[in-house]
């Protein structure tokens, strides 16, 4: 247990903490994307992760491509594959009451995407080979890392043009009517197939750029498991009560800094991997406390 | 009460048994028998092997179907109980070195008693919830065996070595008319024992009071309650059984591994089941076998004959073309599998099967799909 | 016997957020009778069958066979001996007909999951009963040939039946039939009627029943309450409520008198 409280520490604590909040928020973003525009859970924001990484380095650091224009090559590759995916399988599924089928056939299309991943490119950490490398900045006594504020400044920029969107380009209205009341929008003339082709789009890009930046050399590379960071994302999704994207961004920082400070602040008799569970202990306490997340409402149920 | 007809007396006889006709008794028997007497003919390891890992899979899919088939509620932590339970056996078993009957049942007990710890907080939350609570749980339970050295023996994993005698049967080298077999084929012997009471159990349930209530509960929720189900215990006891099996299988895996270490037991296991379910047959008595078997058997097979199927390496293939290992083309499969039995025939292999062959449709009770996994509209 | 009634509904309100579905609803409801409710749509119909059977969260009182039971969850009541069917059915898809009826049973049984597991004695025991008596159920609701058959494949006209089936199957002592003919033409409205009545002869029943089929209702009801947003307007036997003035303004708004003398013959018309 640390004697007393030094300001360095919890400044970088912090830095960190937010720019890997950043990153939970953009992937939880793209969960709640698909649940609001389909009602359906769907658990491939880590196919999105492991894709977009992976494809950045290849691009990159193998190909020697710029690391700008590979990651935006890879922006439309994953809308490419987000929408290709949505019509292929995820199109079928529509207009039923299954709730499990669709996580289910998620759950199968990451496995796929997993093992082909582990494939073609092994299991050793990668060198992403990204322009911020380990260089940092000083704030005071703080060092904050340039990834870390490229990171932060990327999500606001992504988010904000995001929630511009959403407010006010047809496609984000028509997004919006379909998430608020998905029958009467359909009825209204908007096309179910346009809305869930972009969701997925959109989702696929949320994480694959979270991909990109977690697999930075800062985070200590491109490898395999980088997709349990969507998993852990998933407690953002429930604390904003599934269908709040405000609520999925500000949990996102959170459960960032609660991993950062439990990896900082935790005593040694918690062991090893304390801090990657913290999400899982910040989703079973808000769970238990309210079960319908900080901001969703209990159904009420008509007979 | 009036007007008891013969007519249902005998219906209801025949509801009550069992087996519904000749056919499903002549397969029960055929079963069972193969299941004892098969290890003991075989002798090459590579098909032993399938069938030891199919079997301990499948015992974990029965407790998983009575969960998500039965009782409706997706788990993805069901490799958290199977961990209980191989830490478990490597309590009672190793550590204490209690005989088999004792170790497998404190396992079960164990495993029964983790479900029910954890069902009152899992089950205040429904649907999706609960869904990502499980995921949670996959992850927390892999934090806790790595940290909880005492039991655990830590990430570098602990030695397994079970007794495994009941009276004179040694199921670790069975002495059967003077004739001893191996480690491999007793072991088989006795999980695939263990495969027909966790069967037997689980199609008792599933045709009782506490069945049925599981299966309202899954279906509509609502009227279940009206109808004077609470919703409560129904989903409670089905985490507690499911997890109870779980643990049996666990148990068994570490006798026959000697060997147990956390990161066995993640998240892919789990959905390793899961796949296990859907093709198989969700909701139904044979799915889980069937899908263990198929499931199981796919990667061995590729083990042997890997060299088959394009981009595929076998074990011995160091080559630089592209391609899967063997370990990574089961996960690949899983996969696959998953979605393609989802989209074209969610009913899973029972009812494949029993579209194929018409003997088949005249063992095993017709099956509906629940609602929750039916994608298309009209089948 | 007790003169108690066996149901006693005091002040009854039903709210959500601004919107009063039921507003201190007050009526008395005897053992054996059949009482229907009746009210123009949206009248608080359903959402009294629901505050009953505790689906929603309701203050007042509501006294069952001395019993209160504002604030017992479903299946408390449930046990207590009152039973529903639903205006949308609410049956177990994927189960069969039998299933269905067993499942209806669920309160007069006590098997647990051990109990099912290990099927002997009691488990075996009590299951053979219960499917005595719901083969016995099959034949008076005419569902035999349907009995292993899925529900979810059944038309429309069995799916109501086996929702009676189902609510009778509990042996209740209150039977909460909500639109038990809709969606039917008059033969089978007649047929079900006729059902209903016998059975509410033969078995005992209380039936509390909610119709918007006006022969159905004054043919069979011996009590009429009519509901009208969420307030009880009137109440009294069928030929009583057809001639109250505020019945007929509710159905039709406050009309004029060629439109009242309209209603009234219609409603006449239905009494054959």
């Amino acid at each position: 247990m640390i004697l007393a409280f030094n300001l360095t520490t919890f400044g970088q604590l912090t830095a960190s903490g937010l720019a890997l909040g950043c990153l939970y928020s953009l992937i939880a973003l793209g969960f709640v994307i698909i649940l609001k525009s389909s009602g359906m859970l769907s658990l491939y924001q880590g196919g999105f992760l492991l894709v977009g990484a992976y494809s950045t380095y290849q691009l990159h650091a193998k190909w020697g491509v710029t690391f700008v224009v590979a990651v935006l090559a890879v922006t439309i590759g994953i809308a490419a594959l987000g929408i290709a995916l949505e019509f292929a399988v995820i199109r079928r599924l529509r207009g039923s009451a299954a709730e499990f089928a669709v996580v289910l056939v998620t759950i199968g299309l990451l496995l796929a995407t997993e093992s082909l991943v582990a494939a073609t490119w092994g299991y050793t950490p990668l060198n992403m080979d990204d322009p911020w490398g380990l260089k940092n900045v000083h704030l005071g006594s703080v060092a904050v890392s340039y990834r870390d504020i490229w990171v932060v400044g990327s999500t606001a920029v992504v988010l904000a043009v995001f929630f511009i969107l959403f407010k006010y380009s047809r496609i984000g209205i028509a997004m919006r009517a379909a998430a608020s009341d998905r029958e009467a929008a359909y009825a209204q003339g908007i096309s179910p197939n346009l809305v869930m082709g972009v969701s997925w789009a959109i989702a696929g890009i949320l994480g694959a750029l979270a991909g990109v930046a977690l697999g930075t050399a800062a985070a200590g590379g491109v490898t395999v498991g980088l997709d349990q960071a969507a998993f852990a994302a998933l407690t953002p999704v429930i604390v904003g009560g599934l269908i709040s994207p405000l609520g999925a961004v500000i949990g996102g920082l959170l459960v960032g800094l609660a991993q950062l400070y439990a990896s900082g602040y935790a005593p040694a008799s918690f062991g090893d991997g304390f801090s990657t569970v913290m999400p899982y202990l910040v989703l079973f306490v808000v769970l238990l406390i309210r079960p319908h997340g900080l901001l969703g409402k209990p159904e009420i149920r008509r007979a | 009460m009036s007007g008891v007809t013969s007519i249902t007396t005998t219906s209801v006889a025949a509801e009550l048994r069992l087996t519904r006709n000749s056919w499903e008794r002549a397969a029960v028997a055929i079963l069972f028998t193969a299941a004892v007497a098969l290890p003991l003919l075989l002798s090459s390891n590579f098909w032993l092997s399938v069938l030891v890992f199919a079997g301990i899979s499948a015992i974990a899919a029965i407790g998983l179907n009575l969960l998500t088939g039965y009782a409706g509620e997706l788990s993805l932590g069901h490799a958290f109980f199977v961990a209980v339970g191989a830490y478990g056996a490597v309590f009672f078993g190793y550590k204490h070195g209690q005989p088999l009957v004792v170790w497998l049942l404190a396992v079960a007990a164990v495993g029964a008693g983790a479900g029910a710890l954890l069902a009152p907080v899992a089950l205040r939350i429904r649907g999706v919830y609960f869904v990502v609570v499980t995921i949670g749980l996959a992850f927390f339970g892999i934090y806790l065996f790595n940290n909880w050295n005492s039991v655990t023996g830590g990430p570098g994993g602990t030695a397994a070595v079970v007794p495994l005698s009941i009276g004179s049967l040694n199921f670790g080298a069975l002495d059967v008319a003077g004739h001893t077999f191996s480690r491999q084929q007793s072991l088989c012997v006795l999980i695939w024992l263990m495969v027909s009471i966790a069967l037997l159990v689980v199609k008792n349930v599933s045709r009782s009071r506490a069945g049925r209530a599981m299966q309202a509960t899954r279906d509509n929720n609502l009227a279940a309650e009206v109808v004077g189900i609470s919703l409560f215990r129904v989903k409670a006891a089905a985490f507690i059984v499911s997890s109870a099996l779980a643990a049996v299988a666990g148990g068994l895996l570490a006798a026959v591994i000697q060997y147990v270490e956390p990161d066995q037991f993640n998240l892919e296991l789990s959905l390793q089941y899961l796949s296990i379910l859907i093709v198989g047959g969700v909701a139904s008595t044979f799915g889980p076998v069937l899908g263990a078997l198929v499931v199981g058997a796919l990667p061995e097979l590729l083990n042997r004959f890997g060299g088959g199927i394009p981009f595929v390496k076998s074990n011995t293939d160091f080559g630089g073309g592209w391609g899967l290992s063997t370990a990574q083309f089961t996960v690949f499969s899983y996969g696959v599998l998953l979605v393609l039995f989802l989209l074209l025939e969610p009913r899973g292999l029972v009812v494949l099967l029993q579209r194929l062959f018409r003997t088949a449709a005249k063992i095993g009770t017709r099956h509906e799909l629940p609602p929750a996994f039916r994608l298309l509209r009209r089948r | 016997m007790t003169s108690q009634p066996l149901l006693d509904v005091g002040k009854l309100t039903v709210q959500f957020g601004g919107i009063r579905a039921l507003s201190e609803v007050s009526f008395t409801c005897e053992r054996r009778e059949l009482l229907a409710i009746i009210g123009p749509n949206g009248a608080g119909k359903s959402s009294l069958f629901n505050a009953l059977t505790g689906v929603y969260p309701a203050n007042g009182d509501i006294v069952f066979n001395g019993t209160p039971i504002v604030g017992k969850r479903p299946a408390a009541i449930a046990r207590l001996g009152i039973a529903r069917t639903f205006q949308n059915l609410g049956l177990f898809e994927p189960l069969s007909v039998l299933d269905n009826l067993l499942i209806g049973r669920h309160v007069l049984m006590r098997g647990g999951v051990v109990a099912g597991a290990l099927w002997v004695g009691r488990a075996k025991r009590e299951d053979r009963a219960a499917r005595m008596h719901c083969h016995e159920l099959l034949d008076l609701l005419d569902l035999r040939p349907y009995k292993d058959q899925p529900v979810r494949t059944l038309p429309y006209g069995v799916k109501k039946r086996v929702d009676l089936g189902r609510a009778l199957a509990a042996e209740p002592s209150l039977l909460l039939l909500d639109e038990p003919v809709a969606g039917m033409n008059s033969d089978e409205s007649r047929a079900i009627s006729e059902l209903v009545v016998r059975l509410w002869e033969s078995m005992s029943l209380t039936i509390l029943l909610v119709e918007h089929d006006m022969p159905v209702v004054m043919s069979i009801a011996q009590k009429v309450l009519v509901l009208d947003f969420g307030k009880v307007i009137a109440s009294g036997t069928p030929e009583e409520i057809k001639k109250d003035p505020r019945v007929i303004e509710a159905y039709l708004g406050g009309a004029a008198d060629a439109a009242e003398s309209a209603v009234e013959r219609s409603l006449q018309e239905t009494t054959t």
